[in-house]
């Protein structure tokens, strides 16, 4: 399982049938550690992944740049930096990003901003392991038709 | 100027022999030279009297005293070149008919030639009038004989092939006209009938269904007589959804709007739900209903699920209308050559005579009128049925003998058997046997298990939809609009979301295309009036699983949930596997473990009044404690962090004693 970036638990896939793939790299920006464990414990449940970790938006948008994560869930709630202006900085970088927002605001109006910034997905806190199965399996199914999975 | 032509001659030749010997002696050359002259006026009078009567456009005959022909004009030579030699001058008039007679230029007189030229001689001899006389080739001539003062006759005719033509189309036209207005008012006739019909059939069940509703309003009303009221009201109700129904579908079918899928159907599925769909019907009736499948049958077909059934249903119900007792009886036979698909329907009801057996399939037009108010119905099922039979490729047929039954055969080709096509051989291959087994009311209430939210304005609907969800043991949140169907989809976990198409501020299309943009992956089944095939490809495309029609049918809603529910639950608990839960036990033995020292950093923080730490240390335990499960600590959270950024330290304060009330409460059992 380790040599391969797998989404078969969670899309049902084959593992792709390219060797030489690298692990699949997931960013976590949160300022609460305790999201950040979290978090990182529920996506092991489905795919294999290396994970980073970012506590505020300067270190979201600087390990972004540093290891390109194939996907990121950004809180936009944290102190300090804005997580939208993290968003828009990690979507200057790389336009595909594949960005995830987690907030403690669900508000209409905030999930539409997020959509028009074109966020992938967008999870409420607190939130529960089905409704991140379920938003890997969206990105599961988005990696496959780009053939993210392989490419690394 | 005939007269004048023949007289000139005759006195001319008259006057030469009178003068010619008294004259001869005096001046015999000047006589010679004026009568050569007066010959000459003479042959030129002539010659323009003959180019006069060649160039008039009709045909001129003179004949003398004796019938014989004088003179033919160059059109009557023409037209009666035909005749040839026997065109001479000093022919009679009779032998001159018989030749034209014999030669078929007559298509009046064939057959009855002799009787025909009789006729016309009689004529012929007291002319009176213009005849019109049909020549070969559809050609037409009106004739005028008159007899000049010398006995002579003068036969004059023209050519009237063209008005003769036209008064033809217009008498055509006339008649024409007159049968399309007798059709127009008949069909307007059957049409007011048939409003008129409509308009009862409507009022009818609204009558019963108003009277029982105020019947219910009065607070003195027995128990016993509030069900029965209640029960009138369902099935008015229900009455009137079919009558609509069929309008709504005729109006589709008239206007060739009806659209046909080729989907795979279940055999035995389709024929319990028939069974169970008509054996109530007929239980009410005492009535006996059984499905006979005749096997083999195929397992599966292509066709249209939904028309193939409205067309069942129609039939079977069309027996059970007319039948007081006995049997209904659905059988289907499969025939090999060509694939076919038999589904007969045969009642012991009145039957038909031939006659109303011809006008059956006719719209708006049951057997008679007395049948309409005798058994009811819109006298459209069986024309909407050939009409959707004919859409799917089907026939349908009907055998009736009156006062003993009649039998409707729904025939439906089916196309050659696919590769790999299951077959049902065995009696237990089917669901669907005889009748008894089946409970006729038919619909018993699942027993599911699930959060469900409800996003739907309406409160009646909200209303009913609930207590559908309750009866099946789900549970339901209530939301209004499309916005709060996002908000509350996202913020908290819900096993479906049923979701209204039509709301205030967001509607059902823009709430689905955003919760799925957010990653939401939850069952969503749209509820909706419009189901045209059209829009339900639409809403499976922006992300419904699948869509309810409004009103929304008991049996049919249950059918969705429960499908949805079930494949949805699979899916997750195959993914939930036991390392995870293991690690959440631990994760949360921690968090509570965790816990008394949160709350007593928030106490101290709140002594100190440091508000800043106070707001950080909240928003950490609201990001945290839902997760673990304790969604009562998250939204207290909430609630002190809105609170301390708009400076209400009092009542952040308060919040935050009743935060470490529910701390401790939550702790208890998991202390012990």
């Amino acid at each position: 399982m380790s040599d391969n970036p797998v989404f078969a638990a969670a899309s049902g896939a084959p593992a792709t049938a390219r060797p030489a793939a690298r692990p699949l790299r997931i960013l976590i920006a949160d300022d609460t550690p305790a999201i950040r464990e979290i978090l990182t414990r529920m996506l092991r449940q489905s795919v294999d992944a290396q994970h980073f970790e970012a506590r505020n938006g300067h270190e979201a948008v600087r390990e972004y740049r540093a290891k390109l994560p194939h996907l990121v869930f950004l809180d936009i709630d944290m102190p300090g930096s804005d997580g939208l202006t993290a968003l828009k900085e990690i979507r200057s970088i790389d336009p595909q990003a594949y960005v995830v927002i987690v907030s403690g605001h669900g508000s209409l109006e905030k999930v539409q901003q997020a959509l028009a910034l074109g966020v992938a997905g967008f999870v409420v806190k607190p939130f529960s392991s089905k409704r991140i199965a379920e938003v890997l399996e969206k990105f599961a199914q988005s990696a496959g038709d780009l053939g993210l999975a392989s490419a690394g | 100027m005939i007269d004048t032509a023949v007289l000139g001659t005759a006195v001319a030749g008259l006057a030469l022999l009178v003068l010619y010997p008294l004259v001869s002696g005096v001046t015999t050359r000047r006589l010679a030279r004026e009568l050569s002259a007066h010959k000459e006026r003479l042959e030129r009078s002539e010659r323009l009297h003959r180019l006069t009567l060649d160039a008039i456009d009709a045909d001129i005959a003179l004949y003398d005293a004796d019938d014989r022909v004088v003179l033919f004009n160059r059109h009557c030579r023409e037209l009666y070149g035909a005749l040839g030699e026997a065109l001479v001058p000093g022919i009679r008039f009779e032998d001159l008919l018989r030749e034209s007679v014999a030669r078929g230029l007559v298509p009046q007189a064939a057959g009855r030639e002799e009787e025909w030229i009789a006729q016309r001689l009689r004529e012929h001899a007291q002319p009176r009038g213009a005849l019109l006389r049909e020549l070969p080739g559809d050609r037409w001539r009106r004739i005028v004989e008159q007899r000049l003062g010398d006995g002579s006759l003068l036969v004059f005719s023209t050519d009237v092939t063209e008005h003769v033509r036209r008064e033809q189309l217009i008498r055509r036209s006339a008649e024409e006209l007159g049968r399309a207005r007798d059709e127009a008012v008949a069909a307007s006739g059957a049409k007011s009938a048939f409003l008129a019909n409509m308009s009862h059939e409507i009022r009818t069940p609204l009558t019963s269904i108003i009277g029982f509703a105020e019947l219910l309003q009065s607070p003195e009303v027995a128990n016993d007589d509030k069900a029965a009221a209640l029960h009138s009201i369902i099935r008015n109700g229900r009455h009137l959804l079919e009558v609509i129904n069929d309008i709504l579908d005729l109006s589709k079918v008239e206007t060739g709007q009806v659209e046909v899928e080729r989907i795979e159907v279940d055999l035995p599925v389709l024929l319990r739900d028939i069974h169970t769909l008509v054996a109530g019907r007929a239980k009410e009736k005492s009535l006996r209903f059984v499905v006979a499948p005749r096997l083999p049958l195929p397992a599966c077909i292509v066709s249209d699920p939904v028309r193939l059934k409205q067309i069942l249903l129609n039939l079977c119900s069309n027996a059970i209308k007319f039948t007081a007792r006995g049997t209904v009886t659905l059988d289907v036979q499969y025939t090999a050559e060509p694939p076919a698909l038999a589904f007969a329907v045969s009642d012991t009801g009145i039957g038909m005579t031939p006659e109303q057996m011809s006008r059956l399939f006719q719209p708006f037009v049951q057997a008679d009128v007395s049948t309409t108010r005798r058994f009811g119905g819109t006298g459209l099922g069986l024309y909407l049925s050939r009409q959707l039979a004919d859409a799917l490729g089907a026939t349908i047929t009907v055998d009736s003998v009156a006062g003993e039954g009649s039998r409707f055969v729904l025939r439906l080709p089916l196309p050659q058997a696919s590769r790999g096509s299951q077959w049902l051989t065995l009696e237990g291959d089917l669901e669907v046997r005889e009748c008894g087994d089946f409970v006729a009311s038919g619909f018993m209430v699942p027993e599911l298990r699930g959060q469900l939210l409800l996003a739907e304005d309406g409160v009646d609907n909200q209303r009913l939809l609930s207590a559908y969800l309750k009866q099946a043991g789900l549970g339901v949140t209530v939301v209004g609009n499309g916005r709060e169907a996002v908000e509350t989809a996202l913020a908290r976990d819900f096993d479906l979301v049923l979701m209204d198409i039509q709301m205030p501020v967001l509607d059902g299309v823009s709430a689905t295309q955003i919760l799925r943009s957010c990653g939401y992956g939850g069952p969503i089944v749209a509820l909706t009036a419009n189901v045209m095939k059209s829009d339900v490809q639409r809403y499976r495309e922006i992300g419904c699983n699948d869509v309810l029609a409004k009103p929304v049918e008991r049996e049919r809603f249950f059918g969705v949930i429960g499908a949805l529910l079930a494949s949805d639950r699979a899916q997750h608990t195959a993914r939930a596997d036991d390392a995870f839960e293991r690690d959440l036990v631990c994760l949360k033995a921690a968090f509570c473990a965790g816990l008394p020292g949160q709350i007593e950093a928030i106490r101290a923080a709140l002594l100190r009044a440091d508000w800043a730490a106070l707001r950080s240390l909240i928003h950490v335990l609201k990001g945290t404690a839902g997760s673990y499960g304790f969604g009562r600590l998250t939204e207290l959270s909430a609630q002190i962090e809105a609170e301390i950024a708009t400076g209400r330290h009092a009542v952040a304060t308060r919040l935050c004693d009743a935060l470490a009330v529910e701390a401790h409460a939550a702790l208890a059992p998991a202390v012990a």
